[in-house]
């Protein structure tokens, strides 16, 4: 931090920028873990089906 | 006292003969669909197989009448959508139910049968004429095996409502047996080829296995 407040105006924007992304494209990774909807999540019981085959019977 | 062992003996042979009934060697039907409900009066029912063109099969040979998917849970009311015109060939010759195949209606009394559709629609009877009714199973109170299952309520004859399911629990692939079991109730004697039905025959010739 006291390198960058020796830096150029200029280049504190853009290593500002930089950190801001890289925070940014955090939380989102972040996010996604947690996201319900992805594959695998939640379902389980619920969402199975089964085969059911139906016969006729004279008796 | 022999005259009177005699007597007695043509009374009941008689009285035999006027009930004699058959069997079908072969019974030929036709199901176009079928739902499943978790509910015991049959609401909110899933679509488990359906087709508008069925093939008609021979329950002689125990066919397959549908395949599909259905989604883990209990079940508490089945229904089906059938051809209520069934085509038979008697076992043995009764009066007037004689030699190669015959269609009998399972569902042709205009006064006590009386059908409804899963969306609430009534089908009406018409004897000898495809109506298309509905058949159901439920764990209902009002299921009864002297029902004639062509209602999942009892609004229709004293015979009309649900037949008895033992809930069906569906955790892994399984398979269901619809019976037609006319056995003894076809008969040809005192009018024409005819089915022995409730509420005349107090007992549902249908049942879930």
């Amino acid at each position: 931090m006291k390198n960058m407040q020796n830096a150029p105006l200029g280049i504190r924007k853009v290593l500002l920028g930089i950190l801001g992304m890289i925070w940014v494209a955090g939380f989102a990774a972040c996010d996604k873990k947690t996201d319900p909807s992805a594959a695998g999540a939640g379902g389980g019981a619920a969402a199975q089906r089964h085969v059911l085959t139906v016969k006729g019977a004279a008796q | 006292m022999t005259k009177y062992w005699v007597l007695i003996t043509l009374f009941l042979g008689g009285a035999m003969n006027g009930q004699a009934a058959t069997s079908p060697s072969s019974l030929i039907v036709k199901v176009f669909e079928m739902r499943v409900s978790k509910n015991s009066d049959c609401s909110d029912a899933v679509t488990i197989f359906r087709t508008a063109s069925p093939t008609a099969v021979d329950l002689a040979g125990h066919p397959t009448l549908g395949v599909g998917a259905i989604p883990h849970g209990t079940y508490h009311c089945l229904m089906f959508h059938i051809d209520d015109l069934v085509t038979l060939v008697p076992l043995a010759a009764d009066g007037l139910c004689t030699g190669g195949p015959v269609t009998l209606d399972i569902f042709g009394d205009a006064v006590n049968d009386l059908s409804v559709s899963p969306d609430g629609m009534a089908i009406h009877a018409t004897a000898n004429v495809s109506d298309f009714p509905w058949v159901y199973f439920s764990d209902s109170p009002l299921a009864s095996t002297i029902n004639n299952c062509f209602e999942p309520n009892h609004t229709g004859c004293v015979c009309s409502g649900p037949c008895p399911l033992t809930p069906l629990t569906v955790s892994s692939d399984r398979t269901l047996s619809l019976v037609l079991n006319l056995d003894d109730r076809v008969i040809g004697t005192g009018g024409p080829c005819r089915l022995l039905l409730p509420p005349g025959m107090p007992q549902s010739a249908l049942s879930i296995r």
